[in-house]
């Protein structure tokens, strides 16, 4: 879908949308579609019960007075409340109300009381939109074109003039987003880890500098953690890491590690078969730190970032890692496989030494599909945050409130890492059920030397069983939007 | 039970010679003041000087038997920490080690002379007695060597009165402690509904009113989601409300401290599996905190005005059972609907909020709940799970744990998963269907829902906590202050949070 931007000014075709405030208190663009209509949305509004809430809709069907096809007026809630998140939903739900429709207008007026300036605000309404927008349906070959949704333009209407500059930073960020849904949703026999670092390099155009490491590479920087957990599959492991050198030479970059487990079928500890299908997006946090990474060159951030993904395929076989082995990981620490579907921590722990030692990095932050545990603990409503260091585990819950992607710090402690202790190895990869979350994170800090660290749960936000404001169900992306910030506020500003 | 008698002295160590004496050990080796005044300290030295484990860091212990030249049956040496004061913290982990230590050894009396102030002396103390505790024990024929022998210690201090003072108010919340422990251990014939709330009349002496609202009583005053829990069991549910009023002004309002008192949960008609149903016995660990705070508060004469409500009910399959599918009425008016007769806790719990906001008007309300399994998933065994809707009465509660090692984390209590509570046919459903998470629909954040279920019984503008001590109300190994098995979780805690709001 492609956004534009316009001046106010009631349409003359397709559909068009209004806003109202809470206590059916018109704004102006409603106001004037009210008085072209001889009155007819107050009138629908009384008849309707339509009240302005936030998200309400009600439509016009071919309103007198006017060449519209539609007026949709759209609920806005209180003034005082429409800050940056409202606005993004605003136009998310402006998008879904739409979707019959080929073209259309949005109008966003500068709203007394609201704390987002008017170009912000109309910025973020198409960022909303656009985000909304998104569907993955290249393999739903025999779709009617009736059910498919026929949006592909929508012109945002303000009377601000930096709107359109603002919405290009923000593009870039749904570019990212967008790149991460793919990679998410993709099944797992059409992207394996090599075909995921194929995806990788065709970031290289953006300006990214990406490496590959295959298993033979691996295997020469004694990574047998990580490659203990792809032995079991057909399909070579692989290691990316994607470079994004926009800040000052001499700054020490930031890291950013993620768990790409492309098909997680559990291993030899397999899984029940009841909602495996849903494996083939363990590989969540690579594809937020691939689509941050798109972000971040897109909108030529002023930062120095690397993200490295532990790409790999988890599967049962004759050669596979077997409950009881015994692997050494790239920090020489020893590790007894318990559980062998227990394997992002064999993959990360490889990873986060490799960054360590590779980039010295200032400050590394893991994203992971680690643990069900997480969801008991949590549910979808905030992932999992772990960390060494106050300072930027508040930043990165900060961030969070900011984007509406929410995180919940969790403990972590030396009476939970007792847990992990081996009678034959330096640690087992599996801590029992109680504290789940806690003891993965356990896991992955004793590879974590004295870096400022944090790893993020997102077992239970990457995938969403049903539609929000400005994410489609399926894949979220839930990290690109929040790392975007955290690079914003916490490593450009710096 | 018989108690550890705990006596402060300041005599010289020859009138009280018997026994196992305890001294200190700097770290790094060298002998404190103490312990070089002793005839044997030569033997002592080597003694250290030998064990090469034994470095002197406050908590290690090293035992020295039928040592020369002294009356003592054995000499234990314990670190101290750093020379050459002893820390607050120290002193308490110092005691937990020595509890742990004297009363698996064979000796009737201890003596330590460790030099600490009468206030570190008074923690010590407590730590020491919690940690030596003995649960009831039933068995008709225990082997001599597993015979309780401990029963007196004393602590050489300079200022015994001092030390007494500090140690009465300490003293006090140990035996809350114990008592909720003890209850907690009982097995579930012993003790029923009725003993339960035996045991709450059992504080009448100690100046606390106590009420008890038996099922007729329950029914009349409309708390039917406790009624309906407990009324397939042969022993009828209760709710037992204990009114402590030591405010300079009886009529200030009190604070509300509410405990699950499942005396046994078998799940009802959905019911557990065999595996591990035993330990539902501890499923009135709430309740039996609230009970042990009541006791400490009562004892203390403390000047606050508390209400405790244990909302007993014992969970029992049936053909008068409650069933999953059924529609409550619950006390507050709101509908329930059932979906798992296995998450019982929140549905007494409701009621009794819902009653005790109703007739108490309190200021404040907190529940105690061995209440989700999904808790032990997030937190395990060294956290109990906080949800509240205040973020002042979060910030005090997790100050008192911390100071009392009752850890408390928070956790999220937010209106996001409402929708999962959402019901067709009631006002709120009792939990999320199985099937309905992610992951196959295994995954449920049902210590979430529970949390965020109970909310909706309190007032809105009540401040109000809910602790879920599912992971902490029992360990498997002991630590610190606390033997294996059940720890009395919530005494200390609200123990430290009412002194602390009474001097505010």
């Amino acid at each position: 879908m492609k956004i534009s931007f316009a001046k106010t000014a009631l349409p003359t075709s397709g559909a068009y949308v209004v806003g109202v405030l809470a206590g059916k208190t018109l704004t102006p663009s409603a106001k004037a579609v009210d008085e072209a209509t001889g009155g007819a949305l107050t009138r629908a509004m009384e008849a309707a019960r339509f009240e302005g809430k936030a998200e309400q809709t009600m439509t016009l069907l071919a309103p007198a007075g006017t060449d519209l096809d539609k007026v949709i007026a759209l609920g806005m809630g209180d003034a005082a409340k429409l800050d940056t998140l409202a606005w993004q939903s605003f136009g998310g739900n402006a998008c879904a109300a739409l979707s019959g429709d080929k073209e259309a207008a949005v109008a966003v007026d500068v709203i007394d009381g609201s704390p987002v300036a008017a170009d912000e605000a109309a910025a973020q309404v198409g960022f909303g939109a656009l985000l909304r927008s998104y569907r993955f349906d290249k393999y739903r070959t025999t779709e009617k074109k009736d059910d498919k949704p026929r949006l592909s333009k929508l012109h945002v209407l303000t009377d601000a003039s930096g709107a359109k500059k603002a919405f290009g930073a923000l593009e870039s960020v749904a570019d990212g987003i967008f790149l991460t849904r793919d990679l998410v949703s993709e099944p797992a026999n059409i992207l394996g880890p090599e075909e995921f670092a194929k995806e990788c390099r065709k970031l290289e155009k953006a300006g990214l500098k990406i490496t590959v490491l295959g298993e033979k590479d691996m295997a020469k920087l004694g990574m047998g953690s990580f490659l203990g957990v792809g032995q079991g599959s057909e399909r070579e492991s692989q290691l990316v890491v994607m470079e994004w050198n926009g800040g000052k030479d001499k700054d020490a970059p930031v890291a950013f590690v993620g768990k790409g487990v492309c098909f997680d079928s559990g291993g030899i500890s397999i899984k029940p078969a009841g909602g495996m299908e849903d494996m083939k997006w363990d590989m969540g946090g690579a594809g937020v730190v691939t689509g941050l990474m798109k972000a971040l060159a897109g909108r030529n951030a002023k930062v120095n970032a690397v993200g490295l993904i532990g790409l790999v395929e988890n599967m049962p076989s004759g050669t596979a890692q077997r409950p009881g082995d015994v692997v050494t990981s790239m920090s020489g620490q020893t590790i007894e496989v318990i559980n062998t579907d227990a394997e992002g921590r064999l993959v990360l722990c490889d990873v986060l030494t490799y960054a360590q030692k590779e980039f010295k990095p200032r400050e590394i932050i893991d994203l992971a599909t680690l643990t069900g545990a997480i969801i008991i603990a949590l549910g979808s409503e905030h992932a999992g945050l772990f960390s060494n260091n106050d300072d930027l585990s508040n930043a990165i819950t900060a961030a969070g409130t900011a984007t509406g992607e929410k995180v919940w710090r969790l403990p972590l402690g030396d009476a939970y890492d007792k847990q992990l202790k081996s009678d034959i190895a330096d640690m087992k990869n599996v801590g029992g059920r109680e504290a789940g979350s806690i003891t993965a994170a356990q896991f992955l800090q004793r590879f974590v030397k004295d870096t400022p660290w944090a790893h993020i749960d997102i077992a239970g936000v990457t995938w969403s069983k049903k539609d929000t404001a400005t994410v489609p169900k399926g894949g979220t992306a839930f990290g690109v939007r929040l790392l975007n910030e955290l690079v914003e506020s916490r490593y450009e500003k710096g | 039970m018989s108690q550890l008698d705990i006596t402060f002295a300041a005599g010289s160590l020859e009138e009280i010679a018997s026994g196992a004496l305890v001294v200190g050990v700097w770290e790094g080796g060298n002998l404190s003041a103490a312990a070089r005044a002793l005839p044997c300290a030569a033997d002592l030295e080597r003694a250290v000087a030998a064990t090469t484990a034994f470095t002197g860091k406050d908590g290690q212990t090293l035992i020295v038997n039928a040592p020369a030249n002294v009356a003592w049956s054995r000499i234990v040496l314990t670190g101290l920490g750093p020379y050459d004061a002893v820390e607050e913290t120290a002193a308490e982990t110092i005691g937990a080690e020595l509890g742990a230590v004297l009363a698996a050894g064979p000796d009737e009396a201890a003596v330590l002379d460790l030099g600490l102030t009468p206030d570190l002396a008074a923690r010590c103390a407590q730590t020491l007695r919690l940690r030596a505790h003995r649960l009831p024990d039933l068995r008709s024929i225990v082997p001599d060597a597993e015979r309780p022998r401990l029963r007196r210690v004393t602590l050489r201090v300079a200022d015994p009165r001092a030390a007494e003072e500090a140690w009465t108010p300490l003293r006090a919340v140990a035996e809350g402690v114990e008592l909720a422990r003890d209850l907690v251990a009982e097995p579930a014939n012993r003790l029923t509904p009725q003993a339960l709330a035996e045991a709450a009349r059992a504080l009448e002496p100690l100046g606390v009113a106590v009420e008890i609202l038996d099922a007729a009583a329950l029914d009349r005053h409309g708390l039917n989601l406790l009624s309906a829990v407990g009324r397939a069991s042969a022993h009828p549910p209760c709710l037992a409300v204990l009114r402590w009023r030591g405010a300079a002004l009886a009529d200030q309002p009190p604070v509300l401290l509410v405990g699950k008192g499942l005396t046994f949960d078998s799940g009802g008609l959905s019911i557990k599996p065999a595996a591990g149903m035993e330990d539902m016995k501890g499923d009135m660990g709430g309740a039996a905190a609230v009970l042990g705070t009541l006791h400490a508060l009562a004892t203390l004469r403390a000047p606050v005005n508390v209400t405790g409500l244990l909302a007993v009910a014992e969970n029992m399959p049936g053909g008068n059972a409650w069933r999953p599918g059924d529609v409550l009425v619950s006390h507050s008016g709101q509908t329930v609907e059932v979906i798992d007769t296995d998450a019982e806790g929140r549905m007494v719990l409701a009621d009794a909020l819902s009653w005790g906001c109703a007739t108490e008007r309190p200021s404040a309300v907190v529940d105690l709940a061995t209440l989700t399994g999904s808790i032990v998933v997030a937190l395990g065994a060294h956290h109990a799970g906080l949800f509240c809707t205040d973020a002042a009465l979060a910030q005090e509660l997790g100050a008192a744990g911390q100071t009392v090692d009752e850890a408390l984390w928070p956790m999220p209590l937010t209106p996001a998963v409402d929708d999962d509570l959402r019901s067709d046919a009631a006002d709120l459903l009792q939990c999320a269907p199985a099937g309905s998470g992610m992951w196959g629909g295994k995954l449920l954040p049902d210590a979430l829902h529970a949390a965020r279920f109970l909310s909706h019984f309190v007032p809105e503008g009540v401040p109000y906590a809910h602790l879920d001590i599912a992971g902490t109300a029992d360990r498997k190994e002991a630590a610190g202050r606390c033997p294996a098995g059940p720890t009395g979780f919530g005494v200390a805690l609200l123990c430290a949070w009412l002194g602390a709001t009474s001097k505010g």
